[in-house]
């Protein structure tokens, strides 16, 4: 498209500085063609409308004393006068265009805006694919990096279901492996969860302040046992917005377990209604008092919970179980560290405990500590039910406020 | 030279025993004034300021100043062998390394006198600054100890918010939640029943239960009890000593931890 054609379609916009030099660029053209058309083409403007347009001109010159070599940008026709008159050897130049009393900037990278468009356009038709091949610096707000392998791990599981545990596996960790960022947001969700209870829960207010941080660390190691996991729940209500927003930025990252869940809300294929079927059987055979059975069926259930009616009879409190469905999520999270489900197990989600709780490990001491207390009230189930939820709130309530030395109000004599 | 004789043995009683929790040891500055003692507990998170006036004592006298490291356990027994009628006497030669303390019956038939060594103790002295606080609040010595008692049951902390329709003593824990106002009393026949709050500027200021416990062992020793309260300044929990003097305790308040 010549110049000439766009001008006249009045696809570059004046609103904003044009910048010849812009648009010597787009349009491969000499200077002294574009500053011919456009000037042509604003004389045609202001005299068919009464647009004004306000110009920019380079300036070029020795000064008097012709010492000094000086370029410069003026504003407008009399001030380049003016400048032409004070410099020897003086040479101007157009240097921008834009309409009088137009407070918009320049734009970042000139474009006419009819490629603006076929941009747009190109984007939109590939909505579903990905939107890598955006240069022009128009952010269209889609162009999410860590969607293109979920999506192409969701066509990896949907195309071959039947592939083998420890292809899934390698999968898995491949996932892993291209995407640090989606770790490191799963590091996170634990250990800010942990972040939240393990002080709060297990920790009475020291009157000294000096050792109190460490101590703080030390106990949530030992004394896991003595607030049960579902203390450490109860305690949780408050934050529970958070652990929502954590659930979706779980969701938005590759979590491939949520991704199941996804899919499994659409019910196309065979083999999704034999998961269907299996899913239900274990929430049949599956009590709720059993502490170990719920450990390593959690995630299972939660999923249950999610596309079942509600007609299940819980034996829990309302409270306690928004908190636990706060928090299920993390382990699904850390579920989707190991494998994908199979056609009939759900063992896996079992499995992969492990390498979350590894993963906190490294991921922070906190989340350390947290991973350890986790583990410790795993590891004694029968006093879930136990814990006393003042614990939790006493707990909570300690971290906020910590002695004051008397000596740090008075001086020394 | 230095002697001091109390009429009656039961107050000095008291005074131990207001200040044997706190602190182990303590050194009784001895002048012409009178005796004082100031020590942090060990966690330096309160102090004890004690002024007994010499004009207080039966008898006072203190050639030189003299500085009496005592280990204040050791005192509570030697004050335990004493009636409370008794009238109670304490000695101690200048440069001694020993103070004397000496109970004689009202009746004068029975004299009985302990020797105690004293200790040097390198304590620091600490210098409170004049303070002008927000709150003053007067109340019943008794009532504030059963505050503080009952809400010591509930959390490691006390909020006291002072303010203008009255003071409100709050503790949250494990139990539940547990609040007392008191407001200012209209009028009372007693005046050691009154409640009264001078305020300047409401304040809300936490405490650990443990330590406003501790400084309720004083409450014998007085009927009312004085609370000085201002932002971000030690609480002032003031006994008074009747014709004798007061004992202070300051509390540090707990403090937002913004690292958590």
């Amino acid at each position: 498209m010549s110049l000439q054609q766009a001008l006249d379609d009045c696809l570059i916009d004046f609103d904003r500085r044009v910048l010849v030099t812009d648009l010597l660029e787009e349009y491969k053209l000499t200077y002294k063609e574009t500053h011919e058309l456009l000037e042509a083409h604003i004389k045609q403007q202001e005299s068919a409308s009464a647009t004004k347009y306000e110009k920019r001109f380079l300036v070029h010159g020795m000064q008097a004393d012709g010492d000094c070599e000086l370029y410069t940008i003026v504003q407008g026709e009399d001030k380049l006068k003016e400048w032409l008159a004070k410099l020897q050897n003086s040479q101007s130049q157009l240097y921008s265009v834009e309409v009088a009393g137009g407070s918009k900037s320049a734009a970042p990278i000139f474009k006419p805006m009819q490629h603006v468009e076929v941009q747009l356009a190109k984007l939109e038709q590939r909505a579903g694919a990905t939107p890598k091949g955006v240069t022009n610096g128009v952010s269209n707000g889609v162009h999410k990096p860590s969607e293109v392998s979920k999506s192409s791990s969701i066509k990896v599981e949907q195309s071959k279901p039947s592939a083998t545990k420890v292809e899934s596996a390698a999968t898995a960790e491949q996932h892993n492996k291209t995407s640090p960022s989606e770790q490191k947001s799963k590091a996170k969700g634990p250990a800010a969860a942990a972040k939240k209870g393990s002080i709060g829960s297990f920790f009475s207010a020291a009157p000294a302040a000096k050792t109190q941080s460490a101590k703080e660390t030390k106990a949530a190691a030992t004394k896991p046992a003595a607030g049960s996991m579902e203390n450490f729940f109860k305690k949780q209500p408050a934050p529970s917005s958070t652990q929502a927003k954590q659930k979706e930025e779980a969701k938005s990252a590759n979590n491939t377990s949520v991704q199941l869940f996804a899919e499994e809300s659409e019910p196309s294929s065979d083999e999704e209604e034999k998961l269907d079927k299996l899913r239900r059987k274990v929430v049949g055979s599956g009590d709720e008092s059993d502490e170990a059975d719920a450990k390593s069926t959690g995630s299972k259930r939660r999923r249950i919970v999610d596309s079942d009616d509600e007609e299940q009879p819980q034996k829990k409190s309302a409270e306690p179980q928004q908190v636990k469905e706060a928090e299920e999520p993390m382990e699904v999270e850390a579920a989707t560290n190991e494998t994908f489900l199979d056609d009939d197990g759900f063992v896996i989600t079992v499995k992969a405990k492990k390498p979350m709780q590894a993963a906190k490990k490294k991921a922070s001491p906190t989340a350390a500590a947290a991973a350890a207390a986790k583990s410790a009230a795993a590891s004694a189930p029968t006093t879930k039910k136990k814990s006393p939820p003042a614990a939790g709130k006493s707990a909570k309530e300690t971290p906020k406020s910590k002695q004051g030395s008397i000596t740090s109000f008075f001086t020394k004599k | 030279m230095f002697e001091a004789r109390l009429g009656q043995a039961t107050t000095l009683k008291k005074i131990l025993d207001a200040i044997k929790d706190l602190l182990n040891e303590g050194t009784f500055d001895c002048s012409d004034s009178g005796i004082q003692l100031q020590a942090m507990d060990n966690s330096h998170v309160s102090l004890v300021s004690l002024t007994l006036r010499s004009d207080g004592f039966d008898k006072f006298r203190c050639d030189r100043n003299l500085s009496m490291g005592m280990n204040l356990g050791s005192m509570a027994k030697i004050l335990k062998c004493a009636n409370n009628e008794d009238n109670v006497t304490m000695k101690a030669q200048d440069n001694a390394d020993t103070v004397t303390i000496m109970f004689e019956s009202a009746n004068q038939e029975k004299v009985s006198d302990y020797e105690m060594k004293l200790m040097n103790l390198d304590q620091e002295h600490l210098g409170i600054p004049e303070t002008e606080y927000s709150c003053v609040v007067r109340m019943p010595a008794m009532e504030f100890a059963r505050i503080c008692r009952d809400l010591a049951q509930f959390s490691e902390s006390v909020v006291i918010c002072c303010t203008k329709e009255g003071v409100k003593f709050s503790a949250s824990g494990d139990v539940g939640t547990a609040n007392i106002k008191l407001a200012q009393t209209g009028s009372v026949d007693k005046e050691e029943e009154a409640v009264t709050i001078d305020m300047q500027e409401p304040v809300t200021l936490t405490f650990a239960c443990r330590y406003l416990n501790a400084f309720t062992k004083a409450t014998p020793l007085s009927t009312q009890v004085q609370l000085s309260m201002c932002a971000d300044v030690p609480l002032v929990v003031e006994y008074a000593i009747k014709d004798l003097g007061h004992i202070r305790y300051y509390l540090a308040p707990k403090i937002e931890d913004n690292e958590t």
